[in-house]
C-alpha cells in the first residue's frame, strides 16, 4: 500500500468523527459538512506538513476547528444571536418526568459558546484525552481542565438539572426544534 | 424520544445518593455526547466528502 493510498484510508476512517466533531461546532448539518470538505481541501493541499505516524485526527480536527474559528470571525455578524432566535427556541417544559430528552439536550448543547462545545465534544464524546484536546485547541491542559468544568456546569444551567442530575420541571426550560451536536 | 435518563438508579448498584451532584450531571452530559456524537458518526458519509478525497488518487496517477 502507497502512503497516499494509507493516508485516503486513515482519512475516510476518520471522516464520521470529523463530522461529528465539525456538527458539535456548526449549526446544521449542511454548514458542518462543508466545513469537513474544506477541511479536507486543506488537509489534502497541505498532505506534505503531516508527518506520518503523528496523531492524523489531532491533525484534522486542528485545521478542522482552525477553519471553523476563521470563519465565524468572518461571519461574525452572521452567526451571533443578535435577534434571540435561538433563545426564542425556549419554551415551556410540557413533560413533568424529570428526565432530558435528547433533542432538548442538542438544543440546550448549542446554547453554548462554541468553545465549550468543542471542549464537551472532544473529550466527552469523541474520546479525546485532555492532552489530545489541548493541543487541538492550542492551549495548556489546565485550561482545557476548567473549560471542560464550566461548560458542564453551564450545560447543566441551561438543562434546569437539579443537584440529582435531573432535569428541574418547573425552570420551564424547553425547547422546541432541535440542534446539530 | 424517549427519555434517556432515568430517575431509577442503575440495578447493578453503581449508582448511589451520596454521590456527588457534579459527578451525576457529568455522567448524564456525557451520556447524551456520547449518544449525539454517535449518531453523527454513524451517518454515512457524504458522496461530496470522498469525493474530496478522490483528488489524492489523482495526485497519485500524476506521480506514476
Amino acid at each position: 500500500m502507497s502512503a497516499s493510498t494509507a493516508f485516503k484510508s486513515e482519512l475516510i476512517e476518520l471522516l464520521p468523527s470529523l463530522r461529528a466533531f465539525a456538527r458539535s461546532l456548526a449549526h446544521n448539518s449542511a454548514q458542518a459538512d462543508d466545513l469537513v470538505q474544506d477541511t479536507l481541501v486543506k488537509a489534502l493541499a497541505n498532505v506534505d506538513r503531516f508527518e506520518p505516524g503523528t496523531n492524523l485526527r489531532a491533525w484534522l480536527f486542528t485545521i478542522l476547528r482552525n477553519h471553523y474559528y476563521s470563519q465565524l470571525r468572518k461571519l461574525k455578524r452572521e452567526v451571533e444571536d443578535a435577534d434571540g432566535k435561538f433563545a426564542a427556541r425556549l419554551a415551556v417544559r410540557p413533560e413533568q418526568d424529570g428526565s432530558v430528552d435528547l433533542e432538548d439536550f442538542k438544543v440546550a448543547f448549542q446554547q453554548l459558546a462554541p468553545d465549550h462545545r468543542e471542549v464537551l465534544t472532544l473529550v466527552g464524546a469523541s474520546g479525546c484525552s485532555y492532552e489530545e484536546a489541548a493541543t487541538i485547541c492550542g492551549c495548556a491542559v489546565g485550561t482545557i481542565k476548567s473549560r471542560v468544568n464550566r461548560a458542564r456546569r453551564k450545560l447543566a444551567d441551561l438543562l434546569g438539572l437539579d443537584d440529582d442530575g435531573q432535569a428541574i420541571p418547573s425552570e420551564g426550560r424547553l425547547i422546541e426544534g432541535t440542534a446539530s451536536v | 424520544m424517549e427519555a434517556l435518563v432515568s430517575k431509577k438508579p442503575p440495578e447493578d448498584g453503581s449508582y448511589s445518593q451520596s454521590k456527588p451532584a457534579s459527578a451525576q450531571h457529568k455522567q448524564l452530559i456525557t451520556r447524551n455526547l456520547k449518544i449525539a456524537y454517535g449518531q453523527v458518526a454513524s451517518e454515512p458519509v457524504p458522496q461530496r466528502l470522498l469525493d474530496v478525497l478522490s483528488a489524492l488518487d489523482a495526485v497519485e496517477e500524476k506521480k506514476s
